[in-house]
C-alpha cells in the first residue's frame, strides 16, 4: 500500500546484512481523519536490539508504537514480523486470533501507567500467571512457582505474591507489569514511557533492571520515551520523531552527541545537565 | 573488499558542525585529514586547545559523524568503514575491536565498579570467574581498593571514576584503542601505571591513538606525533 506522504515505494535496506530482522517496517502511515499521526516510518529491528523512539509529546511516538504493537490499524505501509511459531508474518493482514496469540506469547507491552497494563482485582501472582493460564497451563503449583521466580527476578519480595497490585508502590507496579509480560519469554517488547510516572530514584532501579533483562534475555525492544537520558542508557539506536515523521535516526550516542537535524539539536540542547 | 594492513586508516576526513539553534553557524573543525596507525604503534594527536583533537578522536569512534572521508578499521577478518557503517556494524566493531577511554565515566545507576570493568570480557573468551579476577587485578593495579569494587561509582571521586574507566578500557584486548587524556586527573603513581598499561597494549599489538596533555606521558608512550592542521578561517 502506498500513501501520498511517502515519496518512494522502497526504502534502502538499513542494515544490509545476512541475518533477517525480527521486525521490518516500511512506509508506515497512520492518519486520524486528515490528521497525520505518523508518516512514512521505516526501520528494521534485530533480536537483542533496543530501539528508542524519542520526541516531544504529540510527535507521533505512541501512535507509532500502537501501530507496531497491533493495537491500532495503520492507514498504509507494511510491518513484517518473523515469528518463532508461525514464520514470517505481515501484521497488517494477520488474522486477529493470531495477533492475540502473539500478544500472549512472543510479544510484551509495557504501558506507561502500570494500572493500564495490570489486572487490579487479582493478586500479583495471578497477574503473572495469567499469560501462562491463557496458554493452557493448569497446574497451580507450577504457575505459582513461575510467579515467585519472576517476582524475585524483578526484585519484588516473594511474600507479596498474594497481595493486590493496588497495595504496591508505583515502581513495584511497573516491575510487576514487566514480570507479567516476561513470563512467556517474549522476543519483542513494546514499552511506552515505562519510567514516566516514577520518582527519579525508582527510575534508576527500573532502568538498570530493564537494561539487564534486555541483555540477558536477548529481547528486541521498541521503547518510547521523551527522556533522552533514559534513551541513552537503554537504547542502541534512536529514531527522533517530529510531527509524525522520523527526522533523524542512528546510533544513540551519535544522535545525542552529534545531532544534525535542527529539531534534534533543539531537543538535545534543552536537556538540563545534572 | 578493501584490504587494510594497518590497525586504523583515515582518508580525507572532514568534520564540521552546523549549529541550527545558533543561527545556523557553521564550524569547520578539520578538512581532508589523513592518518594511519600500525598495530603496536601509538600515535599522539597534538595541537592547541580547540584544534579538533577530541573531535577527531570521537569521529574515529563513530561518536561524531564525519561529513566526508573514510575511517577504515580492521574488524575480524574484514575491514569496516566506520564513516558509513550501519549502527549495528558500529556496535559490533565497538564490542570487539575498538575501545575508547574518555576522561569521564558515564555512570549507569547501580552497576558496581567491578562489573563495569568486567563487562564485555566474555567477548574476549573469558569465563565469568576469569573476567572478575582480571578486572580485580586491573583495579588493584590502579589502586582502587576492594572496598570499592562492589559499589556503583556514582559517589566516587573524579580521579577514582577515571581510573575505573581506564581499567574498563584496558581490561579488554581491543586491537584498537582511543585514549582521550587518560591521565588528566591522576597522581604520579597512577600516571605511571597508565603508561605501563599503554606499553603493554602496544606490546600485544594494539594500535593506539591518544590525546595526552601531559608531555611526560606522551614522550613515554607515543611513537609518532600527528599535529592537527591549523584551521582555515571560515568564509
Amino acid at each position: 500500500m502506498q500513501c501520498a506522504a511517502c515519496p518512494a515505494p522502497e526504502h534502502p535496506e538499513l542494515f544490509p546484512e545476512n541475518d533477517p530482522p525480527l521486525l521490518s517496517v516500511r512506509g508506515l502511515c497512520k492518519y486520524f481523519g486528515s490528521h497525520p499521526g505518523c508518516l512514512d516510518v521505516a526501520f528494521d529491528l534485530w533480536p537483542g536490539e533496543v530501539l528508542g523512539i524519542v520526541g516531544e509529546s504529540g510527535s507521533g511516538k505512541t501512535t507509532l508504537l500502537r501501530c507496531l504493537a497491533g493495537r491500532l490499524a495503520p492507514t498504509s505501509g507494511s510491518v513484517r514480523y518473523r515469528s518463532e511459531q508461525f514464520g514470517a508474518l505481515d501484521l497488517l493482514s494477520c488474522p486477529e486470533p493470531l495477533l492475540r496469540r502473539l500478544h500472549r506469547t512472543e510479544w510484551g507491552l509495557v504501558r506507561q501507567n502500570p494500572r493500564d497494563g495490570l489486572r487490579l482485582a487479582v493478586s500479583a501472582g495471578a497477574n503473572i500467571g495469567e499469560r501462562l493460564m491463557s496458554l493452557g497451563w493448569r497446574n497451580y503449583a507450577e504457575i505459582r512457582a513461575q510467579a515467585l521466580a519472576w517476582l524475585e527476578r524483578v526484585e519484588i519480595d516473594a511474600a507479596r505474591v498474594d497481595d493486590l497490585p493496588l497495595t504496591f508502590s508505583g515502581g513495584m507496579q511497573q516491575r510487576l507489569q514487566i514480570a507479567r509480560n516476561l513470563v512467556t519469554s517474549p522476543r519483542l517488547m513494546f514499552m511506552d514511557e515505562p519510567t514516566g510516572g516514577l520518582d527519579v530514584s525508582v527510575q534508576a532501579r527500573l532502568l538498570d533492571l530493564l537494561r539487564s533483562l534486555a541483555r540477558e534475555l536477548g529481547l528486541a525492544v521498541v521503547i518510547v520515551t521523551h527522556d533522552l537520558s533514559v534513551a541513552r542508557i537503554l537504547a542502541h539506536r534512536l529514531m527522533v520523531m517530529r510531527r509524525g515523521r522520523v527526522v533523524e535516526a542512528g546510533l544513540t550516542d551519535q544522535v545525542l552527541d552529534d545531532p544534525h537535524h535542527p529539531y534534534t539539536q533543539l531537543l538535545v540542547s534543552s536537556i538540563l545537565e545534572v | 573488499m578493501t584490504t587494510l594492513d594497518t590497525g586504523i586508516r583515515v582518508e580525507g576526513l572532514s568534520k564540521s558542525f552546523i549549529l541550527h539553534t545558533q543561527g545556523g553557524a557553521r564550524i569547520d573543525v578539520f578538512r581532508d585529514l589523513s592518518l594511519h596507525v600500525e598495530a603496536g604503534e601509538c600515535l599522539a594527536l597534538s595541537g592547541p586547545s580547540g584544534s579538533g583533537k577530541s573531535t577527531l578522536l570521537r569521529s574515529l569512534y563513530a561518536n561524531y559523524k564525519p561529513d566526508a572521508g573514510r575511517i577504515l578499521v580492521r574488524h575480524g577478518d574484514g575491514v569496516v568503514d566506520l564513516s558509513t557503517a550501519a549502527p549495528r556494524a558500529v556496535l559490533a566493531v565497538r564490542r570487539r575491536t575498538l575501545g575508547y577511554v574518555s576522561q569521564f565515566l558515564r555512570v549507569i545507576p547501580r552497576v558496581p565498579a567491578l562489573e563495569i570493568v568486567a563487562e564485555g570480557l566474555g567477548e574476549d573468551g573469558l569465563e565469568r570467574e576469569e573476567a572478575l579476577a582480571h578486572a580485580s587485578s586491573l583495579l588493584r593495579r590502579l589502586r582502587i581498593g576492594p572496598e570499592l569494587w562492589r559499589l556503583a561509582p556514582k559517589t566516587f571521586s573524579g580521579g577514582e571514576q577515571q581510573r575505573i574507566n581506564i581499567a574498563r578500557g584496558f581490561a579488554r584486548g581491543y586491537p584498537i584503542l582511543l585514549l582521550d587524556e587518560p591521565t588528566a586527573s591522576l597522581d604520579a603513581a597512577n600516571r605511571a601505571t597508565v603508561v605501563e598499561l599503554i606499553r603493554e597494549a602496544k606490546t600485544r599489538g594494539a594500535a593506539i591513538v591518544g590525546i595526552f596533555h601531559d608531555e611526560e606521558v606522551r614522550d613515554a608512550v607515543a611513537d609518532r606525533i600527528f599535529t592537527m592542521p591549523s584551521k582555515e578561517r571560515p568564509q
